[in-house]
Formats: structure tokens, C-alpha cells, sequence
């Protein structure tokens, strides 16, 4: 009996001993743990890659809306887009990238925040500059592609920026960059006043499609800024987005040469099997007759995809741009020989004839433009400024000149400041 | 600090039961007797006799004969069950050191309710005792039926279980589903214990292939019985985590005999039924191109082709051929007073139906190509069991079972997937192939360039169960298992060096390699004491215990592109590495639980039981939760004896809760790490929720058995109806919050109800022929009833084609999408104003125009009305808010017939059948029927195309044309759910086998015991209007849990569930 009851208060004992629930977790960091400043450069860094992301997963439906690239591929909800539906807030594609370019915002805006909250005790303030630039670039792209726009704050939904609001984007770059061109140095200097450039031109370009405007369709914003970069830039010196196989894809260039969904310029193939489907042709170089060989060039760096398929780097800014900007200051102001003058300045990069002289600057600088901005999502504002069309877009499907990107769907749903 | 704590406390067990044979004294006698049928008399050899609550047990030799020995002296409950007759019970008093003799006479019966459980039930007790269901599948029973895995065993065998194909590729897994959806969040797969030891019940690695199960590594020859809970009502005391049900595992025990060995050899093939693929169509626009299909397709294209004539070429048929299967298996048992053991070996080789030696215009595929590693979809598979039971004293009772498999997978990219073999087939055209393009791919690679790529897992899984009970003293017993479930999943995804042989793909034509495992141990603890006391009238059955599971989850990955040349299929050769990739997680389970059940006489027994939960996942200000559960069972025909022609009547009723509990660290708001170009980075993760708790799933029960006619006829029915409160949604916030993720917040509720009837019957019974019919129908109702201010959620992400949503008022994932204003003689616009634009304005656009797909015209859709809204024919009123149906049917159902001709000859069919408000979205023919690319080749769009497009068809033949389009071919995005979603029910020959029993003299002459020859076969016949590849077809694939567990329904590239002939020769030594 003695041994009964010893066996049985070891397994009652055994049994009712508590438990200590708490489990470590060495996946991710908490919220706690980003006031440290040691993590301020990871913020910093995690906010230029959202960034990244969410760009270039909007520079695809932008390219594919536009006559630089060409659905081939096998989902169909390119098609709309190809053929120049814009609008539609259900298209997957605008609705899968939003997510991207919403974080890429707000992590920006949470870097900025928590550096900016460190003062004195931010080990390096050019990570701070790096907060910025992703702000600041992001807005850009951001007021460039989409109609309209949300600022939420994790649970908390915010309200519409509004369609007929969308430059204050600029603005807020522009403020990002103020802050950031006190503190910057070396190339990071550069990088900021070329973005100032760049953002003022495009602040005037939007002012120019919303309505759109074909009559007047040139602007002079941001020159003084551009030449002042150009000033400090190297010989066609670019900034650009990295990417490679163990930080970020280029999502775009994953589309275009890895899945093979979409093809710049026509794809043979397609056009023969469905006439007219095809996309449209590389454009000749006014000058020469020949294709042209920037857009070459540009599409062979791109199809050599960084080294793999999807690691094709994109230009932010480039003395190139500075240079169009310029130009087109000048074509504004009615300078057109100043204009064309610019741009065979341009043309020198690549050993190019000068434009005669007689030639419409206009014309020219059109051509210029979509040459030399190849692939960096300038193309779709040109194109209805300048009012062009693609072969590929739809008489029934087309959305009115001076569409953007829509709201999407899967914010719609869930932002209870939204209808649809 | 707990693994160690449950580490130290298994050690501790261990040592303590292997202690208490040293100082316990046996007190023991043995019983032994003779079992027959009760109308003829003759002994029924192999029937189980079993010591109620405790592991003794023996079969009956060929004489009916049995003898148990070892047992404890006393009062002891017999219980004596064999396949087809009902359960017969009998107390007996073991002598101390003597023997007894106790004899069954058993009835023929449909209805058995004193066969024992012991599942969800506490202790082991006779199914009559208790009040809810508990559906129980005898391995018995499945003799001779076609089983190659576990998930044979269960596929429609239950009522309310329903198993979830992936698709056909030999190997891939299935889900499970038992009466519906119990949680929108969380994984529906019911929890697995085998012996009592939870089970890891995930999926293997998919990479765009043939998924398969955790599940189907487990040895199906060692299973002796399954028992399943189907919701709450049964499975409270089994706590969080049981609100999907719960489905018990028991193995194979040792008999005290000497060793008796059995062996088997059975040899199948497996193909698709090539009739579900439409044969690849197309047409040349041009005559050059009508000349290349005639050389290329002379047995397809008459000479003289001209374009828009339509040709169809079965690509399909030119990579499938027969597979071929093999198994070997063998297992012994026997045993000696104090110790019995049971073992079992099982080899299986299984080639699936690609055709490895395929060629596609003479060029050969890639596992044919000596250059370079090609996919294959071959399956191996070693399983192992052993049982061990030992008795050292009366009162001790040990039992130590192993399980241990290895398969090696090997599977063809397929599916959803633009490198998927088939599914690029599928994508061909015939105006499109060259001599190495033979199925006419347009874009991403040519199909022989997929063969290539290949898929393989390599799953090691092993559980190590240890049972004790121990009799501390007349009626007081304490329990306990202890043990480990492990299971180590390695996968591969290779691209081979070099592998764009025909110079099309352009996806890492350097090779890409992928590799990983997951390693996830489930530690599980069980300690139990029960206390029975009877009062005369009045009975007590006490029951409490502690349970604790500890879950361990290591994954590791690594991938990248690029190898430096062609034979590496090394991580470290690869010139782009990836990021390397690899995440911890651990949750702790524990909980307390008591029950009791009163007994009334032997009619009427009331059971109230708690369970009371922790979990690691709540956090460290949660407390416990409380899972409260009581059943009734009363048995009228006991109490007042035989009603007219009702032999046995039994009503119950059930109520219980059980839980479901989030992920391990879904409640804090995180930051997961990513590398950048300038360093390390970090990125918004989980917004997280600190409040989280479990759901709570509450069941309603009620119920009963009919038998009629001595129990020859039997009518079993139940309805029940589930509520789940505080129900875990994966709540999505605005993404432009910055947190894309979706956060798991208590917010929803869920609904469901539903009711199962069975019938089972002798309907001959005679000395030279049995007859004996089965049948169930099982029905479903589910509704979302709150997502509590979040947004209804689309499965499937933006990815638009697939239409199941989880949405208010409707079942969960029900389709919603486009319908065609079918009202209106036209349905198209020209003028862009989305109206049907006049006859004679069509006439014209189309005689001049309109030469194509939505060239220059779209159809109008129909957009729903308020009214539509509130009679639920849509969810709002955009054009995409029609509900088109949901992918579970209303009713499933199985039946069949058992057929045993003289003393040989035996007969089973298995046919199953789902049916009632049940659409699959047909998306393979979606793309085929509608894409401008890739589609357009089945032979009536393709016909309907070249009649749209052919000048010759200019005016009111086109219009007509483009009018066809609308209504019969156009899908996909921007008019996602149109002429995509089917009705699929269907009636399927599940199963059929014919065995016979080769006469024990003819046995005996070679030197056998016995010996059965069987053919079988598998999926044989289907009746359905479905004109997909399989209405069983899932998107699901390796989804536990989350949203897209509810890619339910969807037919996407995934092949034919094939037909299997199956030829068996078991031998008993």
C-alpha cells in the first residue's frame, strides 16, 4: 500500500506541475526593438527596398500601358491594359502591385520618422538621407502613375488624396528633399538635387494631363534645378535602382525576360499569329533612319537583366534626364533652337548626328524623350500630352486620355473611407 | 525550457513504469472460449475478443477458439466483435491464477452498438454509452479493397468526411474536410493521433507540382481501426485544436500465438482517362501555315488543309501512358503469455501514367534525355511498424509501438503553373508547333523544355508511441502515453544547366536549384486516471488527466539560379544564390480535463466533461479557456424491450466546445528582415493583435440508431449544427497602411448545420451467400454569418480568375463574378457605351469589321440589382457580384454493396457521389475556351474563332459567331466567373474488388495457411455532366490554413484522379 500511494503522488505531482508558456521567437523583430539606433540603418535600408519593390511593380502595367512594351503572355488581365484600359480597379496587376508601392510609402515615411526621432543619437545621418530619397522618389512615382491615392497608418485608414490633389505628391517629395539636401554629401547630394529636378519637371508635366493638354503640352519647371545637377554629374552619370538575386527583383524585368509575359517593342510571334496584337515597333532615329540605337541599347541592358533575368537595373535620374528637362524648358519658353541645341548636346552621348536645323523641336524633343526615358516610366504622360497612341490600344477598351492608375480593389474593400 | 521540462517528464514516465514491475505483485488468472455465429453455429474465425480498458485482447484461431491470459484477476467486461455481426459483451471473474471460459454466440447485425471506442470518449467504452458519434472504419472490413495509402482508407468511408484531391499526379496528397468549414482562418484539417500520439498532418513542399501528404506516410497495412470525432460535441475533451474533429489511428496488436506471418504482392497500373482532355485545335490564318501543320500533323490535317479549317491533335495522349506500381509487404504477430508483438514491412514502387520515354515529334523528353536529369513522377516508399505489448504484472500493462516511413517523391511540374507540362500542353495550339515546338506553345517554353525541371521530396517520418495503464486498485486506473511524432521533409526543385533545348524558355536557362526541409517534432503527453464504480441501477465512469503537446518547427531554405556548367546540382555551385532562408516556431499545449458518465441500468447514460486549455499562442496574459461538453445517451428498446420490427433503438443528443488557435506568434506586431544593396533591411510583417485567443466552436448533436428486423436492417442519422464565435479572420487592413499582411483578430462568427443518414443491410444471408448493402448521405449547410467589420476577403489574392470569397451571408467560398446580359438578342457593344448596340448597327460594324475577339466590340454584362442583392443572387451590385455558386456541394453521399458467393468468392463496391449547388470553376477550359494566347484550341472555340475571323464569314455569320463567343466562350479577366463555373456533381465507382479465397486444403498443399487473390480496381467509372478534366480537382495544394485553403473546387491544369487496376496475392504463413 505504502508503494500504491507513493506511485500515485508521483504522477499526480507529475502531472499538475504548471507549465511556462513563453516561446522564443527568432524570426522578426518587434515594434519595441526599431526605437534602438542600431536599427536605424536597417530602417533606412528596408524602406529603399520597399521602394524599389513597389516601383517596379508598377512600372510593368505602366510599360505594358503604354507603346514600350507588349503583353504575350498568358494573363489576360494584360490585356485590358495593353489595350489601353486603365481604369479598372478590379485589373490584378494595378491591385498586386498596390500593396507594394502602399508599404514602400509608408515605410519610407516610418524611416524618416524614427531617424528623424533619434537626433543626436543616429549613428549615420546619410541613412537618414537614404529615408528621404525613398520618400521622396516614391511620392514621384506614385503621382506619375496613380489617379489618386491613400495615406493609412497601420489600422487606421485614411481618406483619398483626391484626384484633382495628386501634385501635392510633388510636394511632399519636394519638402522630403529640402530636408534631405541640409545633410547630404557626396553622391547623395546629387542624387537629391537631380530628384528635385526631377520631381518639379514632373509636377509640371501632371499639371499638363490633368486635364490633359495637347495644345500646350510643354513645361519649363525644374531647369535651374537640372542644370545645377547637371553640374555635378559625371559623364552620363546615372542613379539607379539596384537589384539583385539576394536583395530585391526587378519585378518588371522578371516579367519581361524571365516569365516571358510581356515583350518590349513587337513581338514577331504574336503579331503574325494575331495581327495587330503584336505591339508596337522600335521607332527609327529621326536623323539616322535606323532604329534607334539608345532604345537598343536600353533594351539589350535590359534583356541582359543584371546579370540573370530579373536584376535589371532601373534609372531614377540621369544627366541624360537633366538634359531633357532643359531642353524642354527651353521649348516652353520658345527657344526651340536653344532646344534642339540641347538636344544634340544629348545626342553626343552616343555619337548621334545633330538634329538639322529646321527640325520641329518639338519633334524632336518627343523623340528625345522616349529614347532616352526608355523603360523608366515617363513614357505614359508623354503620350497623352503629346498625344500619341499605340497600335495595340482599343477603340471600345481604351480609357479616356489622361487616365491613371485607379484605387484598387482590395484597398476599396478595405478602407471604409473608400466607395467604389 | 518546456521542451526540456516534457523531455525530463517523458524520462521521468519512462523510468517510473519500467520501476513498477519490481515491486507490484501479479495477481492475474487467464479466460478463454469459443466464438460463433449464432444462427449456424459455426465458429468465426478471427474474431477479436477484447479485455475491456485494458490492451489484452486475441483473435480466434480456425476453430472460433480464443485464449487471453495475464488477465487481472477480478471482475472483468469481455468484449467479442468481428466484421458484420453485432458486439456481444459479457462480465467474468478472473480466478486468481486459474482460467475461465466464456463463450460468444454472435449475431448477424447491421448495427453494432457495442462495439468500443475509445476516442474523444475518455476511457474505452461500447459506442451505446455515449452520445455523440463516433464513426469507426475496421481495416477488417477493407480486406481486399484497393488501399495504397491512408488517405484510401478514409476517402468515403464516413459520412460527413470528405477527402480533397489535389489533382491526379500519382503521389499527391489529399485533405481533409469533416463536416465542412469549422474556421476561416486556421487550418480545417482535422487533428491525427496514432496510438495516441499527435501526428504532424501538413503538407509535403509543392513548387508548382504533385503535393504530397504527411498523412500518406503513415503504414496502412499496420492499421487495425480509425476512429473519428466529427466536431465539437465529441471532441471537447481533446480542447484547442479540435474543432475540426479529430481522427485516431490504432495499429496492429500482437496475439499470444506463435508467430504468424502473412505476406503480399500486388501489382497495379494507373492511367488517366484521356477522354477529359480536349484534343489541342486550331486553325492557320494563311496557307503557308495550313502547309506546316499537314507535315507536321499528316495523321490529324487532311492534305489540301486550307485556312480556318479547324484540326484536332491530342497532344496529351503523346506523354501518358500507363503507370505501373508494385508493393511488397509482409508482417508477422504472435506471441507468449506476458508479451505479444506485431510487425509489419511495406515496400512500395510506384511509376505514375508520364511516359518517361515519351518523344514529341520524335524529340525525346527530358527524362529520356541521357544529358541532362529529367522529371519523372515516380514514388518509393519503405514503411515500417512494430508493436510491442508487455505485461509484467497483473495490473502494469506496457505498450510500445513504432512507425517509421521513407518515401522518396518525385513529380512533373503540373498544375496552375506556365512550367507545368501538361499545363503547357494544354496551352498549345496546332498553328503555333514546329519540329521542336511539337504542342505549339506561344509562350514560356515548349512542354519538352518543362520535362525537365524537376520536382522531388524526401520525407522521413517516425512516431514513437509508449502506453501504459495501471491498475491501482479494483475500478481506479492511471494511463498515460507518451510520445513523439518527427517528420524531416527535404525538397528539391531543379532546373537543369542547359535545359532551353528547343531555345525557347528563357527562365534560368542556367539552371536553378532550390532546396529545403522542414523539420517539425510533436512531443505529446496524455497521463489519464479513471475510477469506475458500480452501484447496482447506477454506474460511474470518472475520468481525469493532463495533456500537454510541445510543437517544434525548424525550416531551412536555400535557392538561386545560374550553375557555371551542366551536371551541378549543388547549393554551392550556383553563381546567383538567393537569400538563404530558414524560421523557428514552437507552441505548447496544455490542459487539465475531467469527465464523468452515469449510467443509468444499461439504457440511459449522461457524460459531463471540461476540458480547461493553455496555449503558448495567446500570450503570457492569457489565462486558460474552458471547453465544456455533455452527451446523452438513451436506449429505448433496452428500457422497454423490442418495438414491433425495431429490435434496437438508441437516441442521443451532444453539446460541446472545442477551439482552434492562432499561429505561434500571430499576435505581435513584427518586422521581418531583408537584405538591401546597402545592408541588412527590415520590412513590415504582422500589425499584429495582443487580445488573440481561440475561436470557440460550439456543436450541437442529436441523433440515433434504428435496427430493425434483429438488427438487419439499420438506419443510423444525426443532425447537428456548429456555431463558431470569436471566430479568427484574417483581417485585412487598408494596404496602404503599410501592413499588406492580414492580422488574425477573434471578430468573426460561422454557422453551419448539416444532417448524415445511413443505412446498412443483410439483405441475403444464407450458408453459401451473403449479401449486404450500405449507403449514406450526408448534407451541408455553412454560412459566414459576421467577419466583423473586415472586409469580405477574395481568395486567392488579386489573382482574379479565381472567384471564391469568403464573404457575409454566404457559405464560405462561394463564387461570385461576371454574368452576360443574356437577356438582350446581341449582348455586344460596339460604341463603347456597355450597351447591346442594335441589330442592324451590329450587322453592319460586323460585315465591314469586328474580324475578331473583342476586336473593336465587348460584350455587355449583366450588373445586378438591389433586389438581386437581397434575394442573394449577388453580393452588390457591380458587374462581378453575381453569385455563380459555391464549391461544396449540398450532399455527398457513398454506397455500395458486399457480395460474399460460397466460401471463396467476395465482392466490393464503393461508389461515391457529391452533388446539390456544387460548381467548379472550370479555369483550365476558362483559359482554353477564352485566351487570346494560349487558348482558343478547344475544338469549339477554335471553330467558333475561325468562323468569327474567316472573311469568307463577313456579316451576320460573324455576328452570329462573335454572339456564340459571349455566350459560350468568352472568360477570364476583366469578366472573371463567366462561362467558367460548372455544375459537377457526380457519381463515382470508387472502388470495386473481386477476392477470392483459395480452399485451406489447396492453401495447406503449398505449405500456406491461406492465401487470397484479389483484383481491384480504383476510379473506374464516372457519370458526370462536368465537362472539365475532374470535378474532384483542387487548387488547395499544400494550403493549411489561410486563405487559400479555400481553393476549393478549382479544375486548374491538374490531372484526371486515375484509373487503377490493382492484382494482389496475400499469403498467410
Amino acid at each position: 500500500m505504502k508503494n500504491k500511494t507513493k506511485l500515485i503522488s508521483l504522477l499526480l505531482g507529475f502531472t499538475l506541475i504548471g507549465c511556462d508558456l513563453d516561446v522564443d521567437n527568432p524570426n522578426s523583430l518587434l515594434e519595441g526593438d526599431l526605437q534602438d539606433p542600431s536599427a536605424a540603418a536597417a530602417l533606412a535600408n528596408g524602406a529603399w527596398n520597399a521602394s524599389l519593390r513597389g516601383v517596379t511593380y508598377m512600372m510593368m502595367p505602366h510599360a505594358v500601358a503604354t507603346d514600350e512594351s507588349v503583353w504575350i503572355g498568358s494573363r489576360d488581365a494584360w490585356y485590358q491594359i495593353d489595350k489601353g484600359g486603365m481604369t479598372n480597379v478590379y485589373n490584378e496587376f494595378v491591385d498586386q502591385a498596390w500593396p507594394y508601392i502602399s508599404e514602400a510609402r509608408w515605410m519610407s515615411d516610418k524611416a524618416v520618422e524614427i531617424l528623424e526621432g533619434l537626433g543626436a543619437d543616429l549613428p549615420n545621418n546619410q541613412d537618414l538621407v537614404l529615408a528621404y530619397l525613398s520618400g521622396a522618389m516614391v511620392r514621384v512615382y506614385i503621382a506619375d502613375m496613380f489617379e489618386d491615392f491613400v495615406y493609412s497608418d497601420k489600422t487606421e485608414a485614411g481618406t483619398p488624396v483626391g484626384a484633382a490633389n495628386m501634385s501635392q505628391l510633388y510636394d511632399e517629395a519636394l519638402a522630403l528633399l529640402g530636408k534631405a539636401s541640409s545633410i547630404a554629401t557626396g553622391d547623395n547630394a546629387v542624387k537629391v538635387l537631380s530628384l528635385v529636378a526631377r520631381a518639379r519637371h514632373a509636377k509640371a508635366v501632371w499639371g499638363k494631363v490633368n486635364p490633359v493638354n495637347t495644345a500646350s503640352p510643354y513645361v519649363s519647371a525644374g531647369a535651374s534645378e537640372a542644370a545645377a545637377a547637371a553640374a555635378m554629374m559625371s559623364a552620363d552619370w546615372k542613379w539607379r535602382m539596384n537589384f539583385s538575386s539576394s536583395t530585391v527583383s526587378n519585378y518588371m524585368a522578371g516579367q519581361i525576360n524571365d516569365r516571358q509575359e510581356m515583350d518590349l517593342f513587337q513581338n514577331a510571334l504574336v503579331e503574325t499569329a494575331t495581327p495587330g496584337a503584336g505591339g508596337d515597333p522600335q521607332p527609327n532615329d529621326p536623323v539616322t533612319g535606323l532604329p534607334d540605337s539608345r532604345m537598343t541599347a536600353i533594351a539589350t541592358e535590359f534583356r541582359a537583366g543584371g546579370g540573370g533575368t530579373s536584376w535589371t537595373p532601373v534609372t531614377i535620374t540621369s544627366l541624360r534626364e537633366m538634359h531633357l528637362i532643359i531642353a524642354e524648358s527651353k521649348k516652353a519658353g520658345g527657344d526651340d533652337a536653344g532646344c534642339l541645341a540641347e538636344l544634340n548636346a544629348l545626342r553626343t552621348f552616343d555619337s548621334l548626328d545633330p538634329y538639322p536645323s529646321g527640325t520641329d523641336a518639338g519633334t524632336a524633343l518627343q523623340h528625345e524623350r522616349r529614347a532616352n526615358l526608355f523603360l523608366q516610366s515617363r513614357r505614359l504622360s508623354d503620350m497623352y500630352r503629346f498625344n500619341l497612341t499605340s497600335t495595340v490600344w482599343d477603340a471600345v477598351e481604351k480609357s479616356p486620355a489622361g487616365s491613371f492608375f485607379p484605387i484598387t480593389i482590395s484597398e476599396i474593400r478595405s478602407n471604409p473611407n473608400i466607395s467604389q | 525550457m518546456i521542451n526540456k521540462l516534457i523531455n525530463n517528464r517523458l524520462k521521468t514516465a519512462f523510468l517510473m513504469i519500467l520501476g513498477m514491475s519490481t515491486f507490484l505483485m501479479a495477481q492475474e488468472g487467464s479466460v478463454s472460449g469459443r466464438v460463433t455465429d449464432a444462427q449456424t453455429g459455426d465458429p468465426l474465425v478471427g474474431a477479436n475478443v477484447l479485455v475491456v480498458g485494458t490492451n489484452l485482447g486475441a483473435a480466434t484461431d480456425i476453430n472460433g477458439e480464443y485464449s487471453i491470459s495475464r488477465v487481472p484477476a477480478g471482475a472483468q467486461r469481455l468484449n467479442a466483435n468481428y466484421i458484420g455481426f453485432a458486439s456481444s459483451s459479457a462480465n467474468v471473474d478472473i480466478p486468481v491464477d486459474g482460467s475461465t471460459t466464456s463463450d460468444f454466440g454472435l449475431s448477424v447485425a447491421a448495427l453494432n452498438l457495442n462495439e468500443v471506442v475509445v476516442t474523444g470518449a475518455g476511457t474505452a467504452v461500447e459506442k451505446s454509452k455515449i452520445g455523440n458519434s463516433v464513426g469507426v472504419v475496421n481495416m477488417e472490413s477493407l480486406e481486399n479493397a484497393p488501399i495504397a495509402n491512408f488517405s484510401d482508407i478514409l476517402q468515403g468511408r464516413e459520412k460527413g468526411v470528405v477527402m480533397l484531391p489535389n489533382g491526379g499526379l500519382n503521389g499527391e496528397g489529399a485533405q481533409i474536410r469533416i463536416r465542412g468549414t469549422s474556421t476561416l482562418s486556421q487550418s480545417n484539417e482535422p487533428v491525427i493521433y496514432l496510438d495516441g500520439v499527435r501526428l504532424d498532418n501538413t503538407m509535403g513542399a509543392s513548387f508548382g507540382g504533385g503535393t504530397p501528404s504527411r498523412l500518406d506516410e503513415i503504414n496502412p497495412d499496420a492499421i487495425e481501426r480509425v476512429e473519428i470525432l466529427k466536431g465539437a460535441a465529441a471532441a471537447s475533451l481533446y480542447g484547442t485544436q479540435a474543432a475540426n474533429g479529430i481522427i485516431q489511428i490504432f495499429t496492429k496488436q500482437g496475439a499470444i500465438s506463435k508467430p504468424q506471418f502473412t505476406a503480399e504482392v500486388s501489382t497495379s497500373t494507373s492511367s488517366f482517362d484521356e477522354s477529359r482532355f480536349k484534343p489541342n485545335s486550331g486553325f492557320a490564318r494563311d496557307q503557308a501555315t495550313a502547309d506546316r501543320m499537314v507535315g507536321l500533323f499528316p495523321d490529324y490535317a487532311k492534305s489540301g488543309l486550307k485556312p480556318y479549317e479547324v484540326i484536332e491533335v491530342p497532344f496529351i495522349s503523346w506523354i501518358y501512358d500507363k503507370g505501373s506500381n508494385q508493393t511488397v509487404s509482409a508482417s508477422v504477430r504472435g506471441g507468449a503469455p506476458g508479451a505479444t508483438y506485431f510487425a509489419s514491412l511495406r515496400y512500395l514502387n510506384s511509376d505514375g501514367p508520364f511516359d518517361e520515354n515519351a518523344t514529341l515529334l520524335g524529340l525525346p523528353v527530358g527524362s529520356a534525355d541521357p544529358t541532362k536529369p529529367g522529371a519523372n513522377d515516380n514514388r518509393d516508399q519503405f514503411m515500417m511498424s512494430a508493436t510491442l505489448n508487455i505485461i509484467p504484472t497483473d495490473r502494469l500493462r506496457i505498450r510500445l509501438s513504432t512507425n517509421y516511413s521513407q518515401t522518396d517523391h518525385n513529380t512533373i511540374q503540373n498544375n496552375n503553373n506556365i512550367y507545368g507540362t501538361t499545363s503547357l500542353i494544354q496551352m498549345g495550339k496546332p498553328e503555333h508547333s514546329t519540329a521542336t515546338n511539337a504542342t505549339g506553345s506561344i509562350a514560356f517554353a515548349t512542354a519538352r523544355e518543362t520535362t525537365y525541371r524537376s520536382l522531388q521530396n524526401e520525407g522521413e517520418n517516425t512516431t514513437i508511441s509508449l502506453q501504459s495503464s495501471y491498475r491501482v486498485t479494483e475500478g481506479l486506473n492511471i494511463s498515460g502515453t507518451f510520445g513523439l511524432n518527427t517528420t524531416l521533409n527535404k525538397f528539391t526543385s531543379l532546373t537543369p544547366f542547359g535545359y532551353n533545348v528547343d531555345g525557347k524558355v528563357a527562365s534560368n536557362v542556367q539552371g536553378y536549384l532550390g532546396k529545403g526541409s522542414n523539420d517539425k517534432k510533436v512531443f505529446s503527453m496524455d497521463v489519464k486516471a479513471d475510477y469506475a464504480l458500480d452501484l447496482g441501477g447506477l454506474s460511474l465512469e470518472n475520468v481525469a488527466g493532463f495533456q500537454a503537446f510541445q510543437t517544434i518547427q525548424k525550416d531551412l531554405q536555400g535557392s538561386g539560379s545560374q550553375f557555371p556548367g551542366p551536371g551541378l546540382q549543388v547549393l554551392g555551385a550556383l553563381g546567383s544564390p538567393g537569400n538563404p532562408y530558414s524560421s523557428y516556431s514552437e507552441v505548447i499545449e496544455a490542459g487539465f480535463l475531467a469527465q464523468t458518465r452515469i449510467g443509468f441500468s444499461d439504457f440511459l447514460y449522461t457524460t459531463v466533461g471540461i476540458r480547461q486549455d493553455a496555449n503558448s499562442a495567446f500570450g503570457s496574459d492569457f489565462s486558460t479557456i474552458t471547453y465544456p461538453r455533455v452527451n446523452v445517451s438513451y436506449i429505448p428498446t433496452t428500457h422497454i424491450g423490442q418495438l414491433g420490427p425495431v429490435s434496437t433503438a438508441r437516441l442521443r443528443f451532444a453539446w460541446g466546445k472545442a477551439g482552434q488557435q492562432p499561429g505561434a506568434f500571430d499576435q505581435f506586431t513584427t518586422y521581418l528582415p531583408w537584405a538591401s544593396e546597402f545592408g541588412p533591411g527590415l520590412a513590415p510583417g504582422n500589425v499584429g493583435d495582443p487580445s488573440l485567443s481561440p475561436e470557440i466552436s460550439t456543436e450541437i448533436e442529436m441523433g440515433g440508431e434504428v435496427g430493425l428486423f434483429n438488427d438487419k436492417l439499420a438506419f443510423d442519422f444525426q443532425y447537428w449544427d456548429r456555431t463558431v464565435d470569436d471566430a479568427l479572420i484574417q483581417r485585412a487592413y487598408p494596404a496602404s497602411g503599410g501592413f499588406f499582411r492580414t492580422q488574425l483578430s477573434n471578430i468573426g462568427g460561422l454557422e453551419a448545420s448539416g444532417w448524415e443518414v445511413g443505412v446498412d443491410a443483410n439483405v441475403i444471408r444464407n450458408s453459401n451467400l451473403s449479401v449486404d448493402v450500405f449507403g449514406s448521405l450526408s448534407y451541408l449547410e455553412e454560412k459566414i454569418v459576421s467577419l466583423g467589420g473586415a472586409p469580405e476577403q477574395k481568395v486567392g489574392g488579386s489573382y482574379p480568375r479565381y472567384r471564391n470569397f469568403l464573404t457575409e451571408g454566404f457559405a464560405p467560398g462561394t463564387y461570385f463574378g461576371a454574368k452576360l446580359n443574356r437577356d438582350d438578342k446581341y449582348p455586344i457593344d460596339i460604341n463603347g457605351d456597355g450597351k447591346s448596340d442594335s441589330d442592324s448597327d451590329l450587322l453592319a460594324f460586323f460585315t465591314t469589321g469586328g474580324a475578331g475577339v473583342r476586336s473593336g466590340w465587348n460584350p455587355v454584362m449583366a450588373i445586378p440589382t438591389e433586389a438581386d442583392v437581397a434575394a442573394g443572387r449577388a453580393k452588390g451590385t457591380g458587374s462581378l457580384d453575381w453569385n455563380l455558386g459555391k464549391p461544396t456541394p449540398d450532399y455527398t453521399s457513398s454506397f455500395g454493396v458486399k457480395v460474399n458467393y460460397g466460401k471463396n468468392w467476395s465482392v466490393n463496391t464503393l461508389f461515391e457521389s457529391r452533388f446539390g449547388n456544387y460548381g467548379v470553376t472550370n479555369l483550365t477550359d476558362a483559359f482554353r475556351k477564352s485566351h487570346s494566347l494560349i487558348g482558343r484550341n478547344t475544338p469549339a472555340a477554335a471553330d467558333n474563332e475561325s468562323r468569327l475571323i474567316n472573311p469568307a464569314n463577313a456579316g451576320q455569320g460573324r455576328l452570329d459567331a462573335a454572339n456564340e463567343w459571349v455566350r459560350t466562350h468568352l472568360a477570364l479577366s476583366p469578366y472573371s466567373g463567366l462561362n467558367t463555373i460548372e455544375d459537377a456533381s457526380f457519381v463515382r465507382l470508387r472502388e470495386l474488388s473481386i477476392a477470392y479465397d483459395v480452399d485451406a486444403t489447396l492453401a495447406a498443399r503449398l505449405g500456406l495457411n491461406s492465401m487470397t487473390i484479389a483484383v481491384s480496381g480504383k476510379n473506374l467509372w464516372m457519370s458526370t455532366d462536368y465537362s472539365g478534366i475532374d470535378p474532384e480537382l483542387n487548387a488547395i495544394s499544400g494550403n493549411r490554413g489561410g486563405l487559400n485553403g479555400f481553393l476549393q473546387s478549382i479544375d486548374a491544369f491538374g490531372v484526371p484522379i486515375p484509373r487503377i487496376w490493382n492484382l494482389s496475392i496475400k499469403v498467410g504463413l
